[in-house]
């Protein structure tokens, strides 16, 4: 585990130091950024299939010419309550790494998206660390501009390390294998 | 209270006949008690007296069967003797107490001790009666009669042999010495026995005790000597012989024994001892109760005395009582007829006396009759006629006044009205052009409102026209709207495809630089015309909003103006009706005019009538003139008629202060007219 994390952290450094182009998006009024490569596309909101006994953050499934594609409620994963899909809600079709280092397609539910857009390495600063309590591995770092801040996500850990949470929860470790297998398997392409 | 005639009449013949009635009354209340007087007089004091000499008659009965009973020889005798007197005694008994309850105190007095003496009587009575019931000596003598004088013959039979026997043994001479002796004894003794039964007789005979004890002691002294002999006999005399001696024995003893019975009974002696009673006590008592019983009737005798006496008494104070009543039931009766008629005569005359007075025209004289009965009615009823017939009069007189005077009236108003005609004419000329100069205004009125009416339709259509303009704008607006929420979908949808475009060159790295630049800029215009789509959409929901309120207004409008233009049109129809009205108007002051000159024919021809009915008031009063108000007034209608004339000349017309007042108050007011109270002894009428 500690050495994974390690790896992570090294990751982060390697990909502050070569991205320079992030798309942002808004959820509630704090904007969010993520590395434009690890994005596929921007699609609108079309019909998303639900799908029986999923964990509550999975919204369902789309698809995407042709492709099983989950979609994850990115409100309800960072806990910042749910609110009615409008014209400008998107999904933002995303590519995740897991720990095995394959590539999984997921859709993430966003109430807009801005641009793609540069940030300067200047402009960033790393996020806080606040100890066990607080995880903060998936902020890969804070930009800021026009005096808003732009919270830069890093997307493969912001799976890990909820999955790792859940892990650690003796009780849960069931629903915690089984979400991983709904979430990260390509069992949910065949359902 | 109304003391009528009627009354009067009812009230003095009631009272008569209401004393007669009395009178009948008392008349039938002292016969019925002098009825009760003789009744009292019949059936108690006679039946008293009767009573009392019964009772006496009772006793006297009493007293002789008591003597039969005395008298009597058989019991069955004395039974239907003692059953009579105690019929007789009940029935004295009852008598005595129907006395009783018929006698006065004094009588009550008497019947005490009669009862009294009574009862001793009955006591003695009893007594004798039980005396008598022995009848002892006659029984005696039957006894010594019968039963003694046989067994008498019986001892002497047996006697007769015995010295027979006696006698032949003399013949034999058995015994020499005393043969004598036996033969004296039997004779002896025959002797004694003879007497004894002579004594007997002598017994019964006896009419006193004291007799009845000597001979009873004689008779004693015999039997014992016959007894001594008989028993010397039997020691003399042998055996045969001693038993002849023992029958003769037994046959004395049974005449003794049957002389002794008879003896016994003599020296009872009770039917002499109740005569003795009978005659002594019985007599004195019975003498007693008749006596009394004579009081008895004495008593009733005079108390039947006072009772007649009371009875004439009753009759002589009735009589005169209703020889009393009578008269002054005449004298009451005599002294109310005479007081009514005399009443209803007077008061007659005087009615007849008013009535000829009023025929003549006199109304000055009242009636004066206080008393409330018909009489009074009628005096009322001619009083009211009289004040009647007064005010009428003077109304007449009045009126007539009035009429002369309005005459006088009429005929100056008449010549102001033909004056006030000729002035109306020239006026209805005036009117007649005003009215035409009025016609031809309204008729341009009415062009004017025909004007208006068309021009306010012509609005209403423009205003219904612009309204259906401003709808199609509205239309047309929203149409837009919809057109550019299609642009703006455009503009989103390029946004989105601009933003992959950039996504697409940002992973293509340097290659894609050039393109993410595009990218960037159609985002943007995307960008642009979005915002600007949604400005025209803001901006196009207003204008809607504003086109959609001038429709409303405009359609608020229309209605408005229609109604403008109908109440135009009601204008315009109103004027034609004026129009049509000042037409009319203008006829009907042409005939005003026609109207205005026959007014002025007719008011000269009211004057005359004027006159006329001057003339017949003149009449009237003069009519009225017959009836005298009071003492000589009768000619004051004419002093009346010229100031009336005179006064009818000032023009004031009050005809309503006339109507109200029989009296105008032209000039001097208070001195006209009639005080028509009649009450006041006519100083009204002086006062004119």
């Amino acid at each position: 585990m500690e050495e994974k994390n390690k790896a992570a952290d090294g990751a982060h450094e390697r990909i502050i130091a070569d991205v320079e182009q992030y798309l942002t998006f808004r959820l509630n009024q704090e904007v969010f950024a993520v590395e434009v490569f690890r994005v596929r596309e921007v699609l609108e909101v079309a019909n998303i299939t639900k799908v029986p006994n999923a964990p509550s953050y999975m919204q369902g499934m789309i698809n995407v010419r042709g492709s099983v594609v989950p979609v994850m409620d990115t409100r309800h994963k960072f806990g910042m309550g749910e609110v009615e899909a409008t014209l400008d809600t998107r999904i933002i079709i995303l590519e995740v790494k897991d720990l095995d280092g394959e590539m999984i397609v997921m859709g993430a539910l966003v109430d807009r998206v801005h641009e793609v857009t540069e940030l300067n390495a200047d402009d960033v600063e790393f996020a806080p660390r606040l100890g066990t309590s607080w995880n903060t591995d998936f902020i890969a770092g804070i930009a800021k501009r026009n005096g808003q801040f732009i919270v830069i996500l890093d997307i493969d850990y912001v799976f890990t390390s909820t999955e790792l949470m859940a892990l650690s929860d003796v009780h849960d470790s069931n629903e915690a294998r089984h979400l991983q297998g709904v979430s990260f398997s390509e069992e949910p392409a065949t359902n | 209270m109304r003391l009528t005639i009627k009354l009067k009449l009812l009230l003095a013949f009631g009272f008569v006949i209401f004393l007669s009635a009395y009178a009948a009354y008392m008349g039938v209340e002292s016969l019925s008690g002098m009825k009760g007087s003789v009744n009292q007089l019949v059936d108690v004091s006679s039946t008293k007296v009767k009573l009392a000499a019964r009772i006496s008659q009772n006793i006297l009965e009493i007293n002789r069967a008591e003597k039969n009973i005395i008298l009597s020889k058989t019991t069955a005798d004395m039974d239907q003797f003692a059953a009579y007197i105690e019929s007789e005694e009940a029935i004295l008994k009852s008598r005595l107490s129907q006395l009783r309850g018929l006698v006065s105190e004094s009588g009550k007095a008497k019947i005490e001790q009669f009862d009294e003496a009574w009862a001793k009587y009955s006591a003695v009575s009893m007594e004798v009666r039980s005396l008598s019931r022995l009848n002892s000596n006659i029984e005696a003598a039957d006894l010594s009669s019968g039963d003694s004088r046989h067994a008498f013959e019986l001892a002497q039979q047996d006697l007769a042999q015995l010295m027979l026997r006696i006698g032949g043994e003399d013949d034999a001479s058995t015994l020499l010495i005393d043969s004598q002796r036996p033969t004296q004894l039997a004779s002896e003794i025959r002797l004694k026995l003879v007497e004894i039964f002579s004594a007997e007789k002598s017994l019964i005979i006896a009419n006193t005790q004291g007799e009845m004890n000597k001979i009873s002691n004689e008779i004693e002294v015999v039997m014992s000597g016959l007894q001594n002999h008989l028993v010397e006999l039997n020691t003399l005399v042998d055996n045969e012989t001693k038993t002849l001696v023992k029958r003769f024995q037994d046959s004395y003893d049974s005449f003794v024994t049957t002389h002794l019975e008879v003896e016994k009974l003599t020296l009872d002696n009770g039917n002499k001892r109740a005569i003795e009673l009978s005659a002594s006590e019985g007599r004195k008592q019975v003498d007693i109760a008749q006596a009394l019983m004579a009081d008895v009737v004495v008593l009733a005798d005079s108390e039947m005395d006072d009772d007649k006496n009371i009875t004439s008494e009753a009759y002589d104070s009735s009589r005169n009582f209703l020889i009393l009543l009578t008269v002054f039931a005449g004298i009451i009766g005599m002294g109310t007829a005479f007081w009514i008629a005399t009443s209803i005569s007077k008061a007659l005359g005087k009615a007849s006396d008013m009535a000829e007075a009023i025929a003549g025209g006199d109304l000055t004289e009242t009636m004066d009759y206080t008393n409330k009965d018909e009489i009074g009615e009628l005096a009322a009823s001619l009083n009211k006629m009289v004040i009647k017939l007064r005010e009428v009069v003077s109304d007449i007189t009045a009126a007539s006044e009035n009429v002369a005077s309005g005459a006088e009236q009429l005929s100056s108003n008449a010549e102001e009205m033909s004056q006030g005609a000729n002035e109306q004419a020239a006026s209805t000329e005036e009117g007649s052009s005003s009215m035409d100069q009025m016609a031809a205004k309204i008729n341009e009125n009415a062009e004017n409102a025909r004007e208006t009416e068309k021009i306010a339709t012509a609005s209403a259509v423009n205003a219904q026209d612009s309204g259906d303009a401003v709808n199609e704008a509205v239309v047309a607006m929203q149409s837009i709207a919809k057109k550019i929420g299609i642009i703006q979908e455009i503009a989103r949808q390029t946004d989105l495809l601009a933003l992959n475009a950039a996504i697409e060159a940002a992973r293509a790295g340097e290659y894609g630089r050039g393109f993410a630049v595009v990218a960037s800029k159609v985002l943007k215009l995307a960008e642009r015309s979005q915002t600007a789509a949604t400005e025209i959409i803001d901006l196009s929901s207003g204008s809607v909003e504003l086109a959609e309120r001038a429709g409303k207004m405009l359609s608020g409008l229309v209605p408005d103006i229609k109604r403008t233009a109908e109440l135009v049109q009601k204008i315009n129809t109103a004027s034609d009706e004026q129009a049509t009205g000042a037409d009319e108007i203008n006829r009907a002051i042409q005939q005003l005019d026609q109207v205005t000159q026959q007014n002025s024919s007719a008011a000269e021809e009211m004057s005359a009538t004027s006159e006329q009915l001057n003339a017949q008031a003149d009449q009237l009063q003069q009519t009225v003139s017959f009836f005298r108000l009071s003492q000589g007034s009768s000619n004051l209608n004419s002093n009346r008629l010229k100031p009336v004339a005179k006064v009818n000349r000032v023009p004031t017309p009050p005809a309503v202060d006339r109507s109200a007042t029989p009296n105008p108050p032209v000039g001097n007011a208070t001195s006209r007219g009639f005080d028509l109270k009649m009450s006041d002894e006519g100083d009204g009428f002086e006062r004119y």
